[in-house]
């Protein structure tokens, strides 16, 4: 019951945090929103017994990805007016399409009733995790190495001066 | 019906002969490419003689050898087939094709041999000799359909060979649209057929003829007959379509000896004889053929008494010959026009090429007018000349004898002859005889009349050209002795003396035509009159051209009228012009040009659809601004329409 | 679990991505909606990997989070590319696709 409230909880969180990231003017503050959104989620995975993806999100996504965001942001060091943001006709539709897509989502989602069952008390651990991976997960574990080898060179690429 | 495996020999090798000439011809020297394309006549020429013997070898009744190449078209039930027959009457065509077509070859190393064109012309006439060949050996109706088109592809391209001529280009596109007009009919009468028959195989179809032939619609066989007919009046130059073939004169002379006289034009009477059974169920169609065939003959020669040119003289007599053969076809008497379509392409091949060995030797002159005399200076083709005008006029024992006096007889003797049609037959070989040897006078006998700088160039032809001639003259006087009627036979103690007949019999002996029977007292008097009426007709040129040679003057004037009528030709051409292709233009002009083409063509087609895709872009390209949210929000907009389709749905 | 209750969870950082990236103009936070898009994904694989006791769902998560990363990597490269070309990072003014 408790495990259920606090997955409530940390939804809000998320969920909140999230609007106030795309509301905000400034990247800064967004990409601290936005990792606000990352923490609140890794609690749910946690509640879900997924302790290690609650691991790797808070190391990974926290502690690389937001941070290098926050990172470049302040490199790029960009001109205050890109700030001010338009209002224009398509965005109002923009917003409406949005909603529309939301209600038709909430229709499909509505409709399942998902029981569960409980799992194994080792379920999510890192051992569990890891033999999945290398066992009946290696080809798309391979390629995604493969496609982080490809991103790192690229990136690299991509971002230096010639 | 066995298989002969090596049949298709026969058109391969002038194909090759073509593909070599027409594609590296330019940089050949002459040599090569006469031959080269000589080889490949003679070789075919060779395989058809070799096919001969054996065919000869099958017991006659058992006479059809097939050779399936491959199989064409297989669709919905129909099959069609690349398939070459050989009976005793594609035989008989093939020999002539072949042959004839060999001997023109020889003549035109001669003939040509300073033209620039000279590798174009002998690709052409190899091209020529592939379509006739598969034509004749065609098996189906389809694929001698495809042979029909060819050779009428070859004549057009022939005609208009000299094309910075415009006049000859022009009859070159005229001989095309007169023969399109006729493919149009064959074209129905082939989809007629298959409607009819279910099948395009000549074996086939007179199978279904022989066991089945009551059951079918009269009407619509006739319809079959009369639409192919159509297609041969084209192709085979009779009223109405004759027009072109004078024209056609405006290209070389061994041309219009191998296509337009001996060969091509005769594709008709072919076509006509492979179908026998299907006219013989057509009596109405049968009269039909004969009743055109009558005045396309007659009228032909009349046209022929008055013109000047030696080609155009020869180009209406080959009019009216042609229309002996379709006579015969008419009354049922098959291989008396398929035999005279065999003398005549001797003697008329022979003809022409005389004529161009005369208009080789004046300097590119045609006009009899200018010639005379000619006797002294060319003497081989003189002789040989004389030889086939002699056949042609009917005197025996020259070729043409046996095979007119056999149509004459016919057309008297069928049940669906008579005497009217034996009465065209009979004054058309009087005038026959008359322009044919008043041709012979004006060329060769009297005065030379020719311009000073020509008549130094007189000369006989090479033995190239001449050589050709005298194998033909020699083939003009004894080709008829292979049917002679058995009237005379018996006079010279000879059984079954009509070979020709016998040997062609399998292939007509199910058309069931009767012929009255007469005494042969009777049979002897009708030989009499048709030889007596050739013999007047020369004795009246002898008076005209050489004793009294200011009277034909003096007559043109006394019938001004008339004679203004047949030198114009009946104003045919003018008629036509008038009532067919001024109308035609003039739609063609106003509104096929003007209206159609420019303003739905290009105006609603062309242009319409452009302009509506350039409207259309104009306001999608405000879509397509390059920036990357808008392309989102389309993305998300197309997600939200499809899952609220699905929800709906 | 109240799973019903994760996804709609879901749903809703799912449509804040969305939005995100169609409203807002700075690339970055149009980064980083995309990433929310995908965290979004992410906690619908492991709710169902918990509800079917299944660690399929959890493998999937977790290169997903790897794809963040490698996206995120050569994302920020474009970026500073661009900053360095175009003196911009409002992508309504970085219009190459129209040239």
């Amino acid at each position: 019951m408790l495990a259920t409230m606090l997955i409530y909880i940390f939804g809000a969180l998320a969920i909140f945090s999230g609007l106030m990231m795309i509301l905000y003017r400034n990247p800064i503050h967004s990409a601290l929103w936005f990792g606000l959104v990352l923490f609140s989620l890794a609690g749910i995975y946690a509640l879900m017994q997924a302790h290690f993806l609650a691991l790797i999100q808070i190391l990974v996504y926290v502690g690389a990805i937001t941070v290098l965001i926050v990172y470049v942001i302040a490199l790029l060091n960009f001109d205050q007016r890109d700030l001010v943001g338009k209002v224009t006709i398509l965005k109002g539709i923009a917003v409406i399409v949005a909603a529309i897509l939301f209600i038709e989502l909430l229709f499909y989602v509505g409709g399942l009733y998902v029981k569960g069952i409980a799992p194994p008390p080792e379920f999510g651990k890192a051992a569990n995790i890891g033999l999945a991976t290398l066992t009946r997960y290696l080809f798309p574990f391979e390629v995604i190495s493969i496609l982080l080898l490809v991103a790192v060179v690229g990136g690299v690429y991509i971002a230096k001066k010639d | 019906m066995n298989n002969i495996y090596y049949l298709w020999l026969i058109p391969f090798f002038p194909l090759v002969g073509f593909i070599i000439n027409g594609l590296f011809g330019k940089k050949l020297p002459k040599p090569v490419i006469h031959w080269v394309a000589n080889v490949a006549v003679w070789s075919s020429f060779t395989v058809a003689v070799i096919a001969f013997f054996d065919l000869l070898k099958v017991v006659p009744g058992q006479r059809i050898l097939v050779d399936p190449v491959y199989r064409w078209i297989f669709t919905g039930g129909l099959a069609i087939d690349i398939k070459f027959l050989l009976d005793p009457l594609s035989a008989v065509m093939i020999l002539v094709v072949t042959g004839v077509g060999a001997l023109i070859h020889v003549y035109s190393i001669g003939y040509m041999h300073d033209d620039p064109s000279y590798y174009r012309y002998f690709a052409y006439l190899n091209l020529f000799i592939f379509s006739m060949s598969i034509l004749v050996l065609a098996s189906n109706i389809v694929l001698m359909f495809v042979g029909w088109e060819g050779v009428g592809l070859c004549s057009y391209l022939l005609i208009g060979f000299w094309f910075e001529d415009e006049e000859k280009a022009y009859a070159g596109r005229k001989a095309f649209i007169t023969n399109r007009i006729g493919d149009f009919g064959f074209i129905l009468g082939i989809l007629l057929m298959l409607v009819i028959f279910k099948t395009l195989d000549f074996v086939e179809i007179n199978k279904i003829l022989i066991y089945h032939g009551e059951t079918l619609s009269v009407t619509a066989l006739t319809l079959i007959a009369i639409f192919l007919f159509i297609g041969a009046t084209g192709k085979s130059a009779q009223i109405p379509l004759y027009v072109w073939l004078p024209d056609a004169m405006a290209g070389p002379t061994p041309v219009s000896a191998l296509i337009h006289a001996a060969t091509m034009v005769t594709a008709g009477v072919y076509m006509i004889g492979r179908l026998n059974l299907l006219y013989a169920h057509a009596p109405v169609a049968m009269a039909i053929v004969a009743a055109v065939a009558g005045a396309t003959a007659f009228f032909a020669a009349t046209m022929a008494i008055t013109q000047n040119d030696i080609k155009k003289v020869l180009a209406y007599s080959t009019v009216s010959q042609l229309g002996y053969m379709f006579m015969a076809m008419g009354v049922g008497a098959f291989a008396a026009g398929i035999f005279h379509l065999m003398t005549h392409a001797f003697f008329k091949a022979l003809l022409f090429l005389g004529s161009g060995s005369v208009i080789h030797a004046m300097s590119g002159i045609q006009d009899m007018r200018q010639m005379g005399g000619l006797k002294k200076y060319m003497p081989v083709t003189y002789w040989t000349f004389l030889t086939a005008t002699l056949a042609i006029s009917g005197i025996p024992p020259f070729a043409g004898f046996f095979s007119k006096d056999e149509i004459i007889w016919s057309s008297f003797a069928s049940s669906r002859g008579g005497v009217v049609l034996w009465a065209i037959g009979v004054i058309t070989a009087i005038i026959t005889a008359f322009y044919m040897f008043r041709l012979v006078y004006m060329t060769f006998h009297g005065e030379n009349r020719s311009p000073e700088e020509v008549k130094h160039h007189i000369h006989e032809s090479p033995a190239v050209m001449t050589i050709p001639m005298v194998i033909l003259a020699i083939l003009s006087v004894i080709g008829g002795w292979v049917g002679v009627s058995p009237v005379i036979g018996k006079l010279f103690g000879v059984e079954n003396s009509n070979i020709f007949e016998e040997f062609l019999h399998p292939v007509f002996a199910h058309a069931h035509i009767h012929f009255h029977h007469y005494s042969e007292a009777t049979e002897w008097w009708f030989m009499a009159i048709s030889v007596g009426g050739a013999l007047l007709g020369i004795l009246i040129a002898f008076y005209l051209y050489i004793k009294r040679t200011d009277l034909p003057r003096k007559i043109a004037l006394k019938v001004w009228p008339l004679y203004k009528l047949l030198f114009n030709k009946y104003y045919v051409d003018e008629i036509y012009y008038y009532l067919f292709i001024h109308p035609i233009y003039l739609i063609s002009l106003l509104f096929l040009w003007r209206f159609t083409d420019v303003y739905v063509i290009d105006g609603v087609g062309v242009n319409g659809s452009a302009k509506s895709v350039r409207f259309t872009s104009r306001i999608l390209k405000y879509w397509q601004n390059g920036d990357a949210q808008v392309y989102i929000f389309s993305f998300v907009l197309g997600v939200v329409l499809v899952l609220g389709y699905l929800l709906l749905a | 679990m109240p799973y019903n209750g994760i996804l709609i969870m879901a749903v809703i950082l799912f449509i804040i991505g969305i939005t995100g990236v169609m409203v807002r103009r700075n690339i970055f936070i149009m980064l980083m909606s995309i990433e929310l898009i995908l965290n979004a994904a992410n906690l619908v694989f492991i709710a169902f990997a918990r509800a079917f006791a299944d660690p399929a769902g959890q493998v999937i998560a977790l290169l997903s989070i790897t794809l963040a990363a490698a996206e995120v990597g050569v994302g920020l490269g474009i970026f500073v590319a661009i900053r360095r070309t175009h003196n911009t990072v409002n992508v309504d003014e970085i219009n190459l696709l129209k040239h």
